[in-house]
This record gives C-alpha cells, structure tokens and sequence, in this order.
C-alpha cells in the first residue's frame, strides 16, 4: 500500500475528514476533537493513529499532551498541487467563458428544433 | 494558518471513495453552455491545452460516443443519457483502453440568468480515482491529495 492508498482510504471516513478539517483550523488535543463527536477518545485516537500512518498529520509533544496538527510541509505542497489543478481546470473554463460570450444567439437557429448535432 | 479557498468560481471536491465533483459557475444560460460542450466545432475552440485537438467527434445520444484526439493521446468513449439542454452521462477512456475510465454525469441548471455546472466523474474504486488523477496531473503529490479532500469538504 503507497502512502496515496493509505490517504485515500484514511480519507474515506467522515469523522477522519471532520478531523482533518477541524485541524485545518489549528493543532487540537485528542479531548478537542473527541468534543463534537459522539464517540470515545480511544475511537478518535484509532482515527488519529490511521491519519499519522497516512502521513496526514503528525503530534507535538507537550508535557504530558500530544497535540495534533496538518503536516506543514505536506500543507505547503498542498496548495502548490491545488494551485496547478485548480489552474488547469479554470484555464479551459475561462476560454468557454470567452466562446459563450462571442456565441451568436440562438435565433440565428431554429428554435424547436435544434442542431443535428445536438440531438439526432 | 488560514487554509480557507477562494472556491467561489469553481469548486473542486473529491467526494466519497470515487467521485471527482467540479462545480463552476457561468454568466450565460444552460442552453448555450450546453452548445459549447456538446458541439464539436464549440468543443474544439475551448478543450484544448497546448496542442489543438485533431479530430473532434460528438455522436450526442443514448448509445452514441465520442472521440477526442490531440496529437499524443485521446479521450474517447459511449454516450449513455442525454436530455439536452441540462444533463449528460458519459464514459471516458483514455488512449482507447476500455478497461478503465470515469463515468462522467454532467448537469446544468439554470442559476439566476447563468449555469451551474455540476460535473459528477465517477471511478470504478478509490484506486482508479488515485491512479487517473497521479495521471494526469502530477506523479508526487502523494500526501497532498488526501488533504486536498479535506479542504474541499471542510469548504462546501
């Protein structure tokens, strides 16, 4: 299993991407994040062991506590892998945004009747 | 650290095990978003990269297909639903293996005097999403996908 695999499946759970989006906000004790949800802190530390195998978040130690957080490294590759994706996708939608706008207008087309094209 | 997204254009969501949802908002209505996307001389003018397509074939009805084709690769596949001018269900492979490829719904409605594009791409399993999108993106972002999901959940 590649760390991808183990992203994806630690991804797959709900409560793992609540988890995830609450420590997008900020590193968290297990007792936080154990808080909104209606499950036991051994539950949330099972859940939290599966993102830290999965490289998604890892703990700090402090005194007694470990809390957790987003990896910073993997945060910051996030957004440069999110910036090209996003980027590849809004590069095609922004040449239609520019055909639509130099469309002629339906009229110059039968109306009940459309393309051959688009339905035959 | 502020990891909130401008997704207000266009929304990326890696939703479930399966499923790649784009969301993206247009100014004009359905009916001439739906001409853009379905019309191959419309198709030709905007899906492109670098390369401009070589060949470009819509057979838009139930049972009819597609093909895509730039000079190094092609997208091609069946047509299962049509109902013009708001929702389409295709299958897309990549260079001609059947084998695999998203099943792609797409449906457009009507938002005020625009579109909201909804476009559903749908793998046979968690593999096959991981495997299109190192594919056609990137070959190392392992992390980074995963959290890429989260933010898109934690922004809808």
């Amino acid at each position: 299993m590649t760390i991808l695999d183990q992203s994806f499946a630690a991804l797959a759970d709900p409560t793992r991407r609540a988890i995830i989006a609450r420590l997008a906000e900020g590193e968290a004790t297990v007792q936080d994040l154990a808080r909104p949800f209606s499950i036991s802190q051994p539950a949330i530390s099972r859940h939290l062991k599966v993102l830290e195998e999965a490289g998604l978040i890892e703990a700090r130690i402090e005194g007694t506590a470990r809390p957790r957080r987003l990896k910073p490294d993997a945060v910051e590759a996030l957004w440069d892998w999110l910036g090209q994706y996003r980027a590849l996708w809004e590069k095609q939608f922004q040449r239609l945004d520019a055909l639509l706008d130099n469309l002629p207008d339906e009229t110059t087309q039968p109306h009940s009747d459309p393309t051959e094209e688009s339905t035959s | 650290m502020t990891l909130s997204l401008d997704l207000s254009e266009l929304q990326l969501v890696l939703d479930g095990e399966t499923d790649v949802i784009v969301r993206r908002d247009f100014t004009h209505p359905p009916a001439r978003v739906w001409r853009a996307l379905t019309e191959p001389p419309l198709i030709r003018q905007w899906m492109s990269s670098n390369d401009s397509m070589t060949r470009c074939e819509m057979d838009l009805r139930p049972g009819g297909s597609f093909r895509y084709e730039w000079p190094e690769f092609f997208f091609s596949g069946p047509i299962l639903e049509v109902d013009a001018p708001h929702h389409m269900v295709h299958v897309e492979h990549f260079n001609g293996d059947a084998s695999s490829g998203p099943t792609i719904t797409t449906d457009l409605a009507a938002r005020g005097t625009g579109t909201r594009m909804t476009m559903v791409m749908r793998y046979a399993n968690a593999e096959a999403r991981a495997d299109a999108i190192e594919a056609g993106f990137t070959d190392s972002f392992d992390e980074v996908f995963g959290r890429l999901e989260a933010l898109a959940i934690a922004e809808r």
